[in-house]
């Protein structure tokens, strides 16, 4: 049986259909995080020159005027504080201070730069080192012991990253807040902070890193196999 | 011994002379593919499926034991 084209060809009705070439998986993934990486490229070197040669700002460098908010000062609503906005029974209160100050000293410029610095790298380097995972999975295939030990790292660096980058950027902003007081009250135990959220995924990731470890291994036994 | 050591020997090498036989053209007989048949022949294989050994001794008319053989320690 079989049914004529326009071309008058003769084809079987049970033609195979052409097979699409196999598309790796990785590969929308692979294309995605390198557009991501070379726009925040682009992003960082532009901000940078704005910085150098114009009135731009990057991560704190070049502000002329650096703001920070010290959240420690409270004030109680009352009759004489607030407008009497609120409904009977409601207590409204004020937290935080929003301290600014012009033409800051080195120093200040430094802390400043320290409140946001160590995030950005955090975040920037994780990003480029999931791009080398993707990128390397796609090229050498899922269960590699490369991508085992690159998403350990990942981890590694999410977890402790997400302590050491919100210490210290508690540590800076702590800082800068006591320059701007008359008596300084320096508490360096106020100073540890960490993200949650990036300490549970990094360890998150290292829990799939050993999973993955025991894929790659079975895949090994299974190159082996007749 | 660990895990991965063995001492199984494969005796393909003897079978294929005894058959008149070449790799390639017990890979098409089988429907294995010449590297896991090589694999096979040179004692790098970790482990061979039962549908494999069944459609080797089918083409060899042989028994598993005529292609697999434990060496024994001093002997």
């Amino acid at each position: 049986m079989s049914i004529t084209t326009t071309f008058d060809m003769e084809l079987p009705l049970t033609a195979t259909p052409l097979r699409r070439a196999a598309r790796n998986p990785l590969r929308p993934l692979d294309v995605t995080l390198d557009v991501l990486v070379k726009v925040m490229t682009s992003f960082l070197v532009l901000s940078s020159l704005t910085m150098v040669f114009g009135s731009g700002t990057l991560l704190g460098f070049g502000e002329r005027t650096i703001c920070v908010r010290d959240d420690s000062p409270s004030f109680d609503s009352g009759a004489d504080h607030l407008p009497s906005l609120f409904k009977p029974g409601v207590v409204a209160s004020q937290s935080g201070l929003s301290l600014c100050v012009n033409d800051p000293s080195f120093g200040q410029r430094a802390l400043n730069v320290a409140t946001q610095l160590p995030s950005f790298v955090l975040y920037f380097a994780a990003i480029l080192m999931l791009w080398r995972l993707v990128r390397h999975a796609a090229q050498a295939g899922p269960f590699h012991p490369g991508n085992v030990r690159r998403l350990q790292v990942l981890g590694w660096w999410l977890a402790v990253g997400g302590v050491v980058a919100k210490t210290a950027e508690e540590a800076a902003r702590t800082s800068l807040i006591d320059g701007m007081y008359r008596t300084a009250d320096l508490d360096p135990l106020g100073w540890f902070g960490f993200q949650f959220s990036l300490v549970l995924t990094g360890l998150g990731l290292l829990a799939v890193a050993r999973i993955l470890r025991m894929g790659v291994e079975m895949r090994e036994d299974l190159e082996g196999t007749v | 011994m660990s895990g991965d050591d063995h001492a199984v020997e494969v005796g393909l090498d003897a079978l294929l002379a005894a058959r008149g036989m070449t790799l390639t053209q017990l890979s098409e007989l089988v429907g294995v593919s010449v590297v896991n048949l090589s694999v096979l022949k040179n004692g790098r294989a970790r482990a061979i499926r039962f549908s494999t050994l069944t459609r080797l001794c089918e083409v060899l008319d042989c028994q598993p034991g005529d292609l697999l053989r434990v060496r024994r320690e001093g002997r």
